[in-house]
């Protein structure tokens, strides 16, 4: 892969890759940092890409690692500032932006690039290095937890839509 | 509330439309990575590398001049990745203001290596990467050069949680108080780590219940759990750093019927410091400041890094001092301060009495109300409603309180939960304190502030 085709995808990836940091951090300029971060480690590594038909689901994995790094860095510092808040947390209570970003890890994951970036299920277990079937498992119980009724296809009509 | 699936497609909606900030994301990008190049490609080589690194470590270290003169060093990619989420800090690497430090020490098969330091007279930020499993454990110990401690700091850190990377820098902040002492060039730094099982990794957040803290132990001192490993480093600062620019504006505002002096403003490489007065016959002390800066151009500087924080006086219960991102480099030429929400401690009106039978207790904040009492054993836990704009300020009340008899005690654990009405918006904020072994019917307490101002319309000070 050249420079310039990495810059290329890179672009075409960006709004997806800012929607995902947005909704996992929570917070606008947040997200600009993840996503400036997640393209210069990507830059840094694009050459050592063996399969270029894979970026996507490479760069957004990339972009994952920034984000929970982030999390953590808050977790680590909220428990020295002030204790978690979120006791018994009622996801029904919640707007939907605060429930997801209120859910497991695992599963906010697995919902955010399904439902708000539009891999499909397969580009979500690459980009999540799990199996086809636990991201099933997964998307099913944080929809139930979320309440919301979408079906396999909604992230690639969601896709259309934005 | 909204039905769910539009809900979802308001947020899809939403979130469709990236801010102007992520413009040029991949082009900065690019230009971090081809400044970053050099090092890298100097790695290669790593025998005769290791050679040159002793003789940079030696000269650095014999030569304080030497670190200034290496001032325009490449500035490593594990570096900028560990400043790309501070404004401040990534515009003091930008600049080269930077310090190699290059130490290494191993204790029981843990390499902790102590590789640069961004050093002025409000901050000392280290970075550093552990090998072996380990991970950063409580505060380091300062010596001078006689042995003597060094105090007046208070300690922050940056760092995964996970058993490191070894390539990925990790840092530790430094903040002095702003007139006590500063960090000297030369002193010794003991730092504190403590093995990471495996088991210790990181798992998603889940917070504790309150009967689990009720069961939290008493924390011993980490320094004299005999799985602490130490590692001592000798450092030698560049002399020359940077003394600051100083801004001074003179201008009085009132804010609340008090009168508050904005004195000047102080630019340092890693922080900006809003120096504040107040006059004597205020009947209130200045507790908490939320403001954010505008230039000529439109440009917002807000708390973006999370990092606004203040310090207190001597002799005012006023907090006059506050930390913000730095504007050191790419200074505006027109900067405004904006106040947005400002909190009063009145100065006849700083204590109050809990009556933990009755749950009352009169002279609270507006807005603040004890909503229950229970008491199990000799551990009470007192919940309070406090309003919405309180959550991220602090508690409300001091760190200590006192039963009947005249006892002082001081408060171990206290914990902030968000309330939510039917239609899930936030209602408020919920504070829970405990009294551990606290036998007695009442409390007295002491407020932290009595009232807080949010204004709408901003109060503007022009600032230079």
């Amino acid at each position: 892969m050249t420079e310039q085709e990495y810059i290329r995808r890179a672009e075409a990836l960006k709004g997806k890759l800012y929607r995902a940091a947005a909704l996992t951090l929570g917070s606008e300029s947040a997200a600009v940092d993840a996503v400036d971060e997640a393209f210069y480690k990507g830059f840094c590594a694009y050459k050592k890409l063996r399969q270029p038909e894979f970026f996507d689901t490479w760069l957004t994995r990339i972009l994952i690692n920034v984000c929970n790094t982030e999390l953590r860095r808050r977790k680590r510092e909220l428990s020295v500032a002030e204790l978690p808040e979120t006791a018994q947390e009622d996801f029904d209570a919640l707007p939907l932006k605060e429930a997801v970003r209120r859910l497991p890890g695992e599963l906010r994951e697995v919902v955010i690039l399904r439902y708000f970036t539009g891999l499909t299920l397969e580009e979500t277990a690459k980009a999540l290095d799990i199996p086809r079937g636990t991201v099933t498992s997964r998307q099913k119980k944080a929809l139930s937890l979320l309440r919301l009724e979408l079906t396999d296809e909604a992230g690639d009509r969601k896709e259309e839509a934005v | 509330m909204k039905n769910r699936t539009e809900e979802y497609w308001a947020l899809v909606g939403e979130l469709s439309q990236p801010p102007q900030a992520l413009e040029g994301s991949v082009e900065r990008a690019r230009k971090r990575a081809k400044r970053a190049a050099p090092l890298r490609r100097l790695a290669a080589p790593a025998a005769s590398l290791a050679a040159v690194a002793a003789t940079f470590v030696l000269l650095v270290n014999a030569f304080p001049t030497f670190a200034l003169a290496c001032s325009g060093v490449p500035i490593i990619r594990e570096l900028t990745a560990a400043v790309a989420f501070s404004p401040s800090l990534s515009a003091a690497v930008a600049h080269d203001y930077v310090q190699y430090i290059g130490k290494t020490q191993t204790v029981d098969g843990v390499t902790v290596k102590l590789e640069y330091a961004i050093v002025d007279p409000v901050q000392a930020v280290f970075f550093y990467s552990v090998d072996g499993g380990a991970r950063f454990h409580t505060s380091p110990d300062l010596t001078d050069e006689n042995g003597q401690p060094i105090g007046g700091y208070g300690v922050s850190t940056y760092h995964s949680g996970q058993p490191s990377d070894p390539e990925d820098l990790e840092r530790m902040t430094l903040t002095f108080a702003r007139g006590g002492s500063a960090l000297p060039d030369r002193f010794t730094m003991d730092m504190y780590f403590q093995p990471m099982p495996e088991e210790n990794q990181v798992s998603e957040a889940v917070a504790p219940s309150a009967s689990a803290l009720e069961d939290a132990p008493d924390e011993l001192d980490p320094r004299e759990d005999p799985n602490t490993l130490r590692f001592t480093f000798d450092i030698a600062l560049d002399p020359a750093r940077s003394a600051g620019k100083t801004v001074e504006v003179g201008k009085w505002l009132e804010l609340d019927g008090q009168r508050i002096l904005v004195d000047r403003l102080e630019l340092y490489p890693t922080r900006t410091v809003l120096c504040l007065g107040e006059d004597p016959a205020n009947t209130a002390w200045l507790r908490t400041l939320k403001f954010h800066f505008t230039d000529g151009k439109g440009n917002v500087y807000d708390d973006i890094d999370g990092s606004l924080s203040a310090s207190g006086e001597v002799d005012s219960k006023s907090y006059l001092t506050y930390y913000f991102q730095s504007f050191y480099y790419g200074q505006p030429e027109h900067l405004t301060l904006h106040i947005t929400k400002a909190e009063w401690l009145e100065k006849d009106r700083a204590h109050v009495f809990l009556d933990l039978t009755a749950g009352t207790c009169p002279g609270l904040p507006e807005g603040v109300e004890v909503s229950e009492v229970t008491r199990t054993g000799d551990t009470v836990r007192v919940r309070l409603s406090a309003p919405l704009e309180r959550q991220g300020i602090g508690q409300t009340f001091g760190g200590t309180y006192w039963d009947p008899e005249g006892g002082a005690h001081s408060f171990n654990r206290w914990s902030g939960t968000n309330e939510y009405d039917e239609a899930g918006n936030q209602t408020g904020y919920c504070e829970d304190i405990f009294l551990d072994g606290y036998p007695w019917d009442t409390v007295e307490l002491e407020l932290s502030y009595t009232s807080l101002s949010v204004y709408d319309e901003p109060v503007r000070v022009e600032l230079f």
